[in-house]
């Protein structure tokens, strides 16, 4: 039995079956090592390619380093995406897919009936869903001097593609996403962003002026709706409501 | 402030454009915001339409005297109105915290027209130097004022719109008579101009062909500016439907006419919800919400399927069918135009199928490059088949689906299967379709 072991990162995974891919095989299972610790502490013995710095691990890498001859830059997206979503056996789903991508020659995303691609295409899909959702649905409150806090409890590890759009957004201002689910963080500190794991324990108080501002939120929220076109049903289907709690403007009231 | 967001964000509330979309900047380096392509919701109202921009009146005191309208002259409601510097700080403390996507602002004429503008372009003004503020802005343009003064908005924002609210002159005539369609279009067509003048790129990437030159009266005098930043997002408007007689084909028209005449990214259809009591205005139960439904799922059709109004209403009368979708009506009136086949046909015949959208027409285009599909392999690919399977021809096909007579496929689209369900009803009683309308009430989005 060869089973691969790879500290839980995208770039790891790819680390340890290129060499596989390149001579066309599959592992015959694929092990993530002790969650997330390694990332930070690995050391040579548990993880052929670990990464100490959590960006790049967190990150796409890139796939011209790996110079696998078949796979575009979308399929490279895509597995990298579907990876994300951390549906279990997701690594052998993702070695399976490259491997087509080498046999299929660049084409594979074409071939959207076949299983292999259909899998990765839709887990994909979920999870650049879920990151746009959040685009629009993640809300910061001001906890300090032009410093913001951000709460979220995605289904999928989106962090690493949320964090860049809010860098590009919020560039002047200090931030903070906090990913309650996995106890991780996002920190924009106006130089640049990272990835840590991070304590629920620590949360600063709110700056003075915030709670006015989420009451001001909430009037509009509450004034901008047409009371004649009540539709509490399509609303709660645009935020399902495990999104509420972490809403200002508290929907369903 | 409280107080005024909530009288100037409730007077707003009609105006049914939302959309963030048809403009997109990157941030300037170390600065706050940019715009996104696609357009961002961030969140959706107790009415099920979504929120992207900050909405507000700048004020509702107005010197007009609008039928329709809540805020008219003659009615008896609170009044308010922002100062430039409020709004463009609660418009920056809401998108510091990633509320909005940027600001929509019209008004009520607040003395006269040109007064009015100013006071908007201070705000958005403000936004822009000031607060640096690189996010989305929408400004209505306030009718009748000065073409200086329109100009110099247009530098500052992303989209501008001049509502026409009804669908034509009498009606106007009837409702507005502070307001007149030269008023209205003269603006239009100025911003059409402008616009043109200063981003080439965009407008040469047009679908619709520009139909009308523009004429002596309408030419601006032309304006130096450099590329791409007069109102990069577009032109749009709005037409309240049901308060006045016009039919689905008059008013489709219209839109027709405003996507290629004046160019216009979108036209925005606006159930009338009675706000007055007024002579001159219908006595509706509720807003006509399923008209709406159907007015949008034509405008569809004309902007992303390219339908045009009299390929839709050929053969049949001048209202949209309240029993099916726009596209089945129209393929129901040309059954020899199926089955289509799904291996073979092209791109745009493929739009033409019931139940097939953009994303699904261009799966199957690049999915048959690398083999012949199946009816299996469509449902793989995520193409919904309920009403596709009446329409297309591919292996796998059940031969009972295809050829039906009119007749009887009317029956099997509304019912499914008549063999499973042997039930006879009236179509409003069909939970199905009362879920679709109120599940597919699209209206600010995009």
């Amino acid at each position: 039995m060869n089973i691969l072991r790879y500290d839980g990162s995208f770039y790891s995974l790819i680390c340890v079956l290129v060499p596989w891919l390149r001579q066309r095989y599959l592992p015959d299972g694929i092990a993530r090592e002790n969650a997330r610790q390694p990332l930070l502490f690995a050391g040579e013995e548990t993880a052929p390619a670990s990464s100490t710095d959590l960006a790049l691990a967190c990150s796409a890498c890139d796939p011209q380093v790996f110079r696998l001859p078949g796979v575009s830059r979308e399929t490279w997206q895509n597995a990298w995406h579907a990876f994300l979503s951390e549906a279990p056996g997701i690594e052998m789903a993702v070695a399976r897919y490259l491997l087509l991508a080498i046999e299929k020659q660049g084409r594979v995303d074409s071939f959207m009936a076949d299983e292999r691609v259909r899998l990765i295409q839709r887990l994909a899909k979920k999870v650049t869903f879920e990151r746009h959702r959040f685009l629009g649905l993640l809300r910061f409150r001001s906890i300090g001097d032009n410093l913001y806090y951000a709460s979220i409890k995605p289904d999928h590890f989106i962090l690493p593609i949320l964090a860049p759009f809010f860098v590009e957004r919020f560039a002047d201002q200090r931030w903070i996403i906090h990913d309650r689910r996995r106890e991780m963080a996002a920190v924009y500190d106006l130089r640049a962003w990272t990835i840590t794991e991070r304590a629920a324990t620590d949360l600063p108080a709110a700056s003075p002026k915030e709670d006015s501002t989420q009451k001001l939120w909430q009037c509009f929220f509450d004034s901008i709706a047409v009371r004649e076109r009540l539709n509490l049903a399509l609303q709660q289907k645009f935020i399902p409501k495990k999104y509420w709690s972490d809403l200002t403007e508290l929907p369903g009231r | 402030m409280l107080d005024k967001l909530r009288i100037l964000a409730g007077a707003a509330r009609y105006d049914v454009s939302c959309a963030s979309s048809g403009s997109s900047r990157k941030s300037a380096p170390g600065s706050l915001g940019n715009v996104a392509a696609s357009g961002i919701c961030h969140s959706w109202a107790a009415d099920g339409r979504c929120i992207s921009l900050l909405k507000v009146l700048f004020t509702n005191y107005c010197a007009y005297d609008c039928a329709y309208c809540l805020n008219r002259r003659s009615n008896d409601v609170e009044r308010a109105a922002f100062t430039p510097e409020e709004l463009a700080e609660l418009t920056i403390s809401f998108y510091r915290r990633n509320y909005i996507e940027g600001l929509f602002l019209s008004s009520g004429v607040l003395g006269n027209p040109d007064y009015t503008m100013e006071l908007l372009i201070r705000t958005v003004r403000l936004l822009r130097e000031v607060h640096k503020f690189g996010g989305y802005i929408h400004l209505k343009a306030i009718p009748g004022a000065d073409p200086d003064l329109l100009f110099e908005a247009g530098t500052l924002v992303d989209r501008m719109s001049v509502n026409l609210e009804l669908p034509s002159q009498s009606s106007l005539q009837l409702l507005a008579p502070d307001k007149s369609k030269e008023q209205i279009l003269l603006p239009m067509a100025r911003i059409r101009d402008w616009h043109r003048e200063h981003n080439p790129e965009q407008n040469r990437q047009r679908l619709l062909p520009s139909a009308s030159p523009s004429t002596g009266p309408l030419q601006p005098v032309s304006r130096p500016l450099a590329a791409g930043n007069f109102v990069p997002g577009g032109q749009s408007t709005q037409l309240i439907i049901g308060a006045t007689p016009e039919d689905d084909r008059q008013i489709l028209t219209l839109s027709e006419s405003l996507y290629q005449k004046m160019q216009l990214k979108r036209v925005y259809y606006s159930a009338y919800v009675p706000v007055n009591h007024d002579r001159r205005l219908p006595e509706l139960p509720q807003p006509p919400l399923l008209r709406e439904h159907r007015l949008y799922q034509a405008d569809w059709l004309l902007r992303f399927y390219r339908f045009s109004v009299d390929e839709l209403f050929e053969n049949g009368p001048p209202a949209l069918d309240t029993d099916f979708d726009p596209k089945i009506m129209w393929a129901l009136r040309h059954p020899e135009r199926f089955p289509v086949d799904v291996n073979r046909a092209d791109y745009e015949t493929l739009l033409r199928v019931p139940g097939l959208g953009i994303i699904s027409a261009q799966r199957i285009v690049r999915a048959r490059r690398v083999g012949r599909l199946s009816f299996d392999d469509l449902i793989k690919l995520g193409v919904v088949m309920k009403r596709a399977r009446f329409f297309i021809a591919v292996p796998g096909s059940t031969k009972s689906d295809l050829g039906l007579d009119p007749d009887l496929l009317r029956q099997r689209l509304r019912y499914g299967d008549p063999l499973l369900k042997p039930r006879q009803m009236a179509f409003t009683d069909l939970p199905e379709f009362r879920r679709e309308v109120r599940q597919e009430a699209i209206t600010g989005q995009f």
